[in-house]
This record gives structure tokens, sequence and C-alpha cells, in this order.
């Protein structure tokens, strides 16, 4: 059954972060402007505006929602 | 030490104390002698637990402020502090005030200083696409967003999204050797769809505003919460939504997990009115005169208005791999019941020979449980950054989805300089149960049926190209060129009037877009 | 907590503006305005808050737009910086030297290190701190004049934190923009620029009162709680203390200040140290180098000729 593979990667991701603990200083690359996770929003957000009228799924990095009547 | 070269370092002649630029614009100092600082006469209650100390010049120090590090300290602040009058001199400085004061007597300057209110401590995202696609759609998007921090802890959020959409779209309605006739949506007027074309709704034709706005706050170190609402209208559809969600973060925040949830609530107000699922499109042609049309026409609408609601649920997982790596796990359900269907769209019903008899308008289920996983990674490096995905979708309609999606950007010549940005997507799709691109004279007809080709089987590649660079000032300028491209597939049909016709027609799109920051 | 008392000799009432910036009340006063003056009075409030604002905005470490996170982000690069952000630096560059390299604004590792011992009940090791320590040092960036623009290489793995100057920066620069506006509209005016606790005046007699850490009887008068009270000619006071931030390990305060040369907190430092100085900056790097020295903070003051108030309280947990 695939639900059981979605169930699996979050464990997965738990163990390896019990693996590596980076000390804070160590982050130096994580506070970069492109390292966010919301870098480029805007693009993102006019791309899945595009994806959500043209595709059948929609979602997955956000909420999938509704907000327009193309789909 | 090769901290800074001795030319601006008023620190390293403490004995002159008197410097021009302190002098100009801070008389504190030279009005406030350093005894001021040194010994106060007055007031000192001092509690149990304090001490509260006027040390006098006469104490035993030798000549303290001499020798110590106050002086130079002090000149070196106000050297600081007045960065902005030592390249301008006096009479410079008068004149900036003159415009000031010249400013301040303009009538209209309250609304200049209203708006810079406004938008004070704002910083501005906005974003022009332009959108079109081969035969059909043309849309041009205009994006403004802003955030505000309220304080370190806590910001605000804004958005503004006014997209205009002309040109058609394809009905569902199969190609066929003649000309086909449809009616309206509205029931007002026909419109012939010539032989070979793939039967398009040519007065599509939405403006659509959307506002959104959010709010973010960290509770400590390890939680942060936020909510949002959201709104959008457009011609014949309203949608209002809120959400709101919480993140923890674990072992030294290299592992962050959320947990957020959203709410909606959609009017689907059809042209026309909504139309009976399964009802059959009434044609002009085939009723003896209008009142007939009439009275077939209104029995195959329902009468108020179609509403959805929606609930979803995510739950997301942020771990650091490596100094330059992360990973995102985050797994979605969503939940919609109510008007699911396109009131729009059509399925045409063929006769022995392929020929359409009519056409019924389609049927969806009245609910829709969707899941979703999407794992990103991302990882920094000297001269660029990658970002790559995988996302796979499922839903109880029987459509599933999976997509690969990367982004690399590649800086030139530090990260200040232009960047040239790669983007690449793949989508497939298997297609709902309940997908048919026609149906047959005289077989039962399904209790859902569409030939949306959107929730048809299909691929979809992306290939994209962005550039952006910093300005001189801070601000952010960014051009994105995409190319769209959609490959529906089906089984091909053996049905005479079919042949040499494109069930599954390819759509080719290209998007451009203008991205501008000010920081 | 420094609250303005202004009790002011003249008879006049000041004139108050209270807002919120940098995660703190603040306030500004002024003295010698006259209800004609009030469009005038707005406008320097206006000009003060602006400014204040924008130097939130553009040092704040909380913020993922700010220069500072931009400066931050690029470390390991040669970057341009601004005129502004090179005479911050230049001024941490003076406190480092003149300091010994006791006050070093690149110490922000060792703070995050010990901030997340208070989250999770446990105190970083010695290997950790040590560790840490290879990644501070302010001797350690490059920070130079090149064709007319300030360039500055930060080391990759080192961050900077304008949090022990902002404050004070912007107190003083919001005065002197509303003493130069207020010089070119002609009218004479004191004003207090009070970002919580870090504040900048004009010369006036001003009263300060310094809010108790462990306030005796809370039935007597606010003002009288007041652990001291301060004659202020104007300039800038400027306090430093772990009031609010601290560590509390076998029921000690550990305090907030950390050395950047042990990379340990600073033992039997006071509980707090307020000094006076003609700027606020000045008076913020004073009171933060006073901590520092731990033990010697009043024989410290004390040699530097400087009007302060330490605080020591004892171990007290709460």
């Amino acid at each position: 059954m695939k639900f059981r593979t979605i169930i699996f990667f979050p464990a997965v991701l738990l163990l390896l972060g019990g693996c590596t603990t980076l000390q804070p200083w160590e982050k130096g690359e994580f506070a970069r402007e492109d390292m966010q996770l919301g870098a480029e929003a805007t693009d993102l957000a006019l791309d899945d505006h595009v994806y959500f009228s043209k595709e059948g799924a929609s979602g997955g990095r956000g909420f999938g929602g509704g907000g327009c009547g193309c789909n | 030490m090769q901290l800074m070269p001795a030319s601006l370092s008023p620190a390293s002649q403490p004995n002159e104390p008197v410097n021009h630029v302190a002098d100009e614009v801070n008389p504190r100092l030279t009005q406030a002698k350093p005894d001021d600082y040194v010994s106060s006469s007055t007031a000192s209650t001092s509690s149990t637990s304090s001490t509260f100390s006027t040390s006098s010049t006469s104490s035993t120090s030798p000549a303290p402020h001499r020798h110590g590090i106050t002086a130079a300290i002090c000149l070196s602040s106000l050297a600081m502090i007045s960065f902005d009058a030592s390249a301008t001199e006096t009479p410079a400085v008068g004149a900036a005030d003159a415009v000031n004061d010249a400013l301040i007597q303009v009538p209209d300057s309250d609304d200049g200083s209203l708006l810079a209110r406004l938008i004070d401590g704002w910083a501005i995202d906005a974003a022009l696409l332009w959108y079109r696609e081969d035969a059909r759609v043309q849309a041009i998007e205009g994006v403004v967003s802003g955030t505000k921090a309220l304080s370190d802890s806590e910001s605000i959020n804004a958005k503004i999204v006014l997209d205009s959409l002309s040109g058609a779209s394809a009905s569902g309605a199969v190609a066929q050797q003649s000309a086909q006739t449809f009616t309206r949506p509205s029931g007002k007027g026909e419109y012939q769809v010539a032989a070979g074309d793939t039967p398009l709704d040519d007065t599509f034709q939405d403006t659509r505003l959307s506002l959104s706005g959010g709010w973010q706050k960290t509770l400590d170190t390890a939680t942060k919460v936020n909510a949002g609402v959201y709104g959008s209208k457009e011609f014949d559809y309203l949608s209002l939504g809120v959400n709101g969600g919480i993140e923890w973060g674990f072992f030294k925040d290299n592992t962050t997990l959320s947990l957020s949830g959203a709410l909606g609530y959609d009017l689907f107000d059809a042209v026309g009115g909504r139309p009976v699922p399964l009802s059959a499109m009434a044609i002009r042609k085939d009723f003896a005169d209008e009142e007939a049309f009439w009275q077939a026409f209104d029995s195959s609408r329902e009468r108020g208005v179609g509403d959805k609601r929606i609930g979803e649920l995510m739950l997301g997982v942020t771990q650091i791999l490596t100094k330059s790596t992360l990973v995102q796990f985050n797994y979605g359900l969503g939940y919609s019941s109510g008007y699911l269907n396109d009131p729009y769209k059509l399925v045409s019903v063929l006769d022995s020979g392929g020929n359409a008899s009519h056409y019924l308008y389609e049927s969806r289920p009245d609910s829709r449980l969707k899941q979703s996983a999407f794992v990103l990674g991302k990882t920094a490096f000297r001269q660029g950054v990658a970002e790559y995905s995988y996302r796979f979708t499922l839903d109880d309609w029987g459509l599933d989805s999976h997509t690969l999606e990367g982004r690399y950007r590649h800086y030139f010549a530090g990260k200040m300089g232009p960047y040239v940005q790669l983007h690449l997507r793949a989508y497939r799709q298997q297609g709902v149960d309940f997908f048919t691109p026609y149906l047959l004279q005289g077989e039962p007809v399904a209790p859902h049926i569409s030939a949306d080709y959107r929730i048809g089987d299909m691929d979809t590649w992306t290939l994209g190209l962005k550039t952006g660079w910093r300005l001189k000032d801070g601000d952010e300028i960014a051009l994105r060129l995409e190319y769209y491209r959609q490959l529906p597939s089906g089984e091909a049909s053996s049905l005479d009037g079919l042949q040499g016709l494109d069930l599954y027609p390819e759509l080719n799109a290209a998007m451009l877009q203008l991205n501008y920051s000010w920081n | 907590m420094i609250e303005t008392l202004t009790q002011s000799i003249r008879p006049l009432d000041p004139h108050r503006v209270r807002f919120q910036a940098m995660a703190s009340d603040c306030e500004l006063l002024f003295i010698g305005v006259s209800d004609l003056q009030a469009k005038a009075l707005a406008e320097l409030a206006e000009l003060a808050i602006t400014e204040v604002k924008r130097i939130e905005a553009k040092y704040s470490r909380y913020l993922p737009g700010s220069e500072l996170n931009r400066i931050n982000g690029l470390a390991g690069n040669d970057i341009c910086i601004d005129a502004e952000t090179a005479g911050l630096l230049q001024f941490a560059a003076d406190g480092y030297r003149l300091s010994g390299g006791l006050f070093d604004i690149t110490v922000a590792p060792l703070q995050r290190l010990w901030g997340f011992g208070l989250n999770e009940k446990w105190l970083p090791t010695n290997a950790d701190v040590q560790a840490t320590l290879e990644h501070i040092g302010f001797e350690r960036l490059r920070f130079y004049k090149d064709k007319g623009s300030w360039r500055l290489f930060l080391p990759a793995g080192m961050s900077l934190d304008f949090g022990g100057i902002a404050k004070e920066y912007a107190a003083d620069r919001a005065l002197l923009l509303m003493e130069r506006h207020a010089k070119s509209l002609g009218f004479d005016v004191a004003v207090l620029v009070n970002l919580g606790g870090d504040i900048a005046a004009s010369r006036y007699p001003w009263q300060i009162g310094v809010e108790g850490i462990n306030p005796v009887n809370k039935a007597l008068e606010r003002r009288e709680n007041a652990a001291g009270l301060i004659g202020f000619p104007g300039g800038g006071l400027a306090t430093s203390g772990d009031i609010k931030r601290f560590l509390l390990v076998d029921g000690k305060r550990i305090g907030h200040i950390l050395s950047p040369q042990t990379g340990y907190p600073v033992p039997t430092a006071p509980r707090s140290v307020t000094v006076l100085a003609p700027s606020a900056s000045a008076a913020g790097m004073l009171s933060t180098l006073a901590m520092l020295k731990g033990e010697g903070a009043e024989a410290f003051l004390d040699a530097e000729g400087l009007v302060f108030m330490v605080q020591r309280g004892e171990a007290v947990s709460n």
C-alpha cells in the first residue's frame, strides 16, 4: 500500500536527525537568503497558481487549497 | 590586527578631543564638559543592593579620564553617529534642512507622509507575469506583497494579486469531422467550433482579485506560531480561507516539526446557473421555438450557488543534514466537499459512427480526499544553491501524480552579481477513475463522468531560466522565462468519425515574469 | 529597567510620545514646547521614530531581510557595505582595540551556544565552548576602504551581532536628527530619547530613576522604589545587566555577559551597570565593558572617572 511509504519517510528523517547535530555556529549557510524554505515565494505562488489550474494535483509544499474556480 | 585604515579613526587621536565633525553636528560633546559626567553633585539614594558612585576627580586614581579609554570611545561614537554629516559641510546640512522646510510647506505633504508611514518598515516584493498559451488563454498577473516586522519576534505580511485572463479553455467535448454548435453557458447565444478543432469555450474571460494577510510570532527560541486569512473574488467565484500553524525546533534547532491547518469556503456562482450534472446541454436547433429551448435550458440548471468546504492538515519535518544541506518532508491531508464540478465542462455522447449526438454536463463526486507526500532538499554551494524535490499525491478519485522538480542557481562574481537559475519540472498524473474522453450512445452512463483533460492521464514538462541581480541600493531585480508543455494521453479511438482527429491535444505555454524587491 | 521620571526643575510639563521598537517600550520626551509648537513636535517625533525603526530593520538579527543578515549570510565573501555600517564597524573596532579584545561583536555563536543551554537544561561542554571560540574574534575579519567604498570580509562561520550597539546608536541618531531639525526650525527644545532604558538626551537637568532589581517595598511610590536617582545632564546613559536574561545553574545566576576570551560567562559580574557618557553609544560600550570586567567593574569605572551605578545582588532565584 502506498500510504505506508508515506509514513516511512519521516521516520527515516528523524533517524537521520539523530545522527547529525550541527552546532549553531556551523549553520552559517542556512542563514543565506537563498537557503530559506520560503525563498522565491512569489515565483512559487505564481507557479502554483498555474499548475493548480492546469493539472489534477496540487499542494504538497504548502496547502493545495482552493481559491480559484479554474479547476 | 588588520581592522581598519588609520585614516578614519578618531580614536587614534584621543588627545585631540575637538573634532570638527563632533563640533558641527553634535553640540553635546562640546557643550557638555567631561566634568558633567564625572562628578555630578546630586541625588543619590542608594538601596541595599546597589552602590551608586560618583567618583570624583580628587580621588586617588591619577587624572583618570586622560589615561582612560572613555574619551576615545566617545569620539569614536560621535564619528559613528554623524556618518551622514561627515561628507557634507555645514552649509550642505543647512541646505538639506531648507529642502525639508520647503517640503513641509507643500500642502499635500501630508499625503506623502501618510504614504511614507504606510510603507515605512515594509519590505516589498512585486512581480508581473505574462502568460501565453498557444491558442487558448492569455493572462497578466500582478503581485505585490509586503512583510513588516513589528518587533524582533513578530511580523505581519500582506499580499495582493490581480490577474486578468482572456481566451478560451477546452470544454471537454471531442473534436469532430464537421462543425459543432454549442450553447453559451448563459443560454443566450451559441458558438460554433470548426471541423477538426478541439471545442473551446471562447467566452472565457475573467479578472480575479485576491487578498491575503498573515501574522507570525516567535514565542520562544523553539516555538513559532503563524496565522493567516485569505480571500479572492472573480466574476463567478468567491473563496475565503483561514489558516494557522505551529513550529517546534528540536536538537539545537537541527530538526523542526511543523503542524498547520487550513479551512476554506468557496462559492461558485456559475454563469447562467449551475448545470445539473449528467443533464444534456440544450441546443436551439433541437427545439421548435425559443420557449421550448428555455424550458429545456432551465430544467438543466440548478437553483442557487454551489459551495465547497475545504479542510487541510499538513505535518512537516525539516532536518539539517550537513553544514550545507537540509531536507524537508511534508505530509498533507485535504478534504473537500460540496460542489466540486466545473460547471463549464462537457462530455460528448457519440453514436456508433463517432459523431456527437449531444453533450452531457460533467458529474464529479461531491467529496474528495487527497493526500500528498513531499520531499525537498536544498544544498548551498559556494557559488550557488540547488533545490530538488519529489512529490507524490493520491486521492480517492483515483488520481495519483509524481512530480520531480529541480532548481539550480549559479552566481557569477559573488552573491551580489548576476545569477542564472535553471528550472526543470517533470509531472506525470494518472487520471481519475471516472475520466472518459467521450460516451457512447446506448451504453449506461456512470454516476460520475468527466472529460476534463486536466484530470485525465497526462505528462507535463517545464523548463525555466531566471536571472537576477542586486542593485547598488540593495534592491533586487529578476527576470524569469518559463516554457510549459502538456502532453495528455489516453486510448486511441477506433470510431470512424474520430479518425485523424486529436483526442488528446498538446498544449504549450510560455511565461515571462519580472520581479522587483525593495529592501 | 530605566524609568525617566523627568523631575523637571522648570514648571513645564513634558510632552511624552510613546512607541514600540526594538522589542522595547520607547519614549520621547520634549521639554520647552508650547502647545503652539505641537505640529513641529509631531514632526520631530516622526523623524525620531522613523529613524529608530530604520535602524532596527537594518541591523536586526531576527529579520531575514536585514542588512545584518545579508552580511552574515555572505560570510566567506568579500562584500560591499555602506558608510553607516562601516561607521558601526569602526566603532566596534575601536571598542575591541581599546578594551584589549573584551568588547567583541562577533560573540553571537557563543551566545547561541549558551542560549540553547537555557532551553534544554544543560550547559555546553568545555569542548563545545572551545570549538565555538574558533569562530569568534573581531581581529579575524577584514574591513577596509577600496576605491572609495567600504569592503568587509567576514570569514565563513562567523557572524556579526550589533545587539550591543544598535539600540544605543539608534537613540543617538534619533536625538541627532531631532536636534538638527529643531535647530533648522529655530526652536529651542530639550529632547530625551529612551529606547527601553538606553537614553540619549539634549543638555538639560534631567533626573533618571533606575528601577530596583529587588524592589524593597512594593507599597512605596515607584519613584522611591527606584534603586537610584541619577542627575543626568544630557548626553547618553545606558545600562547593561542580566535582569532579564540569565541562566540559572544550581540556583545561581549566570549572567548573559559572556567573555569572548574564555568563552564562559563572566564570573562575579555585576547584576547591572549604568553609565553616563556624552553619547548613548559610548555609555553602552562602557557599561558592557564594565560588566566584562567582572569583579573589577567598579574599579574600571572609577579609573575612567565616570558617573555610574553598579548593582550587585546576592545570588537570587525566583
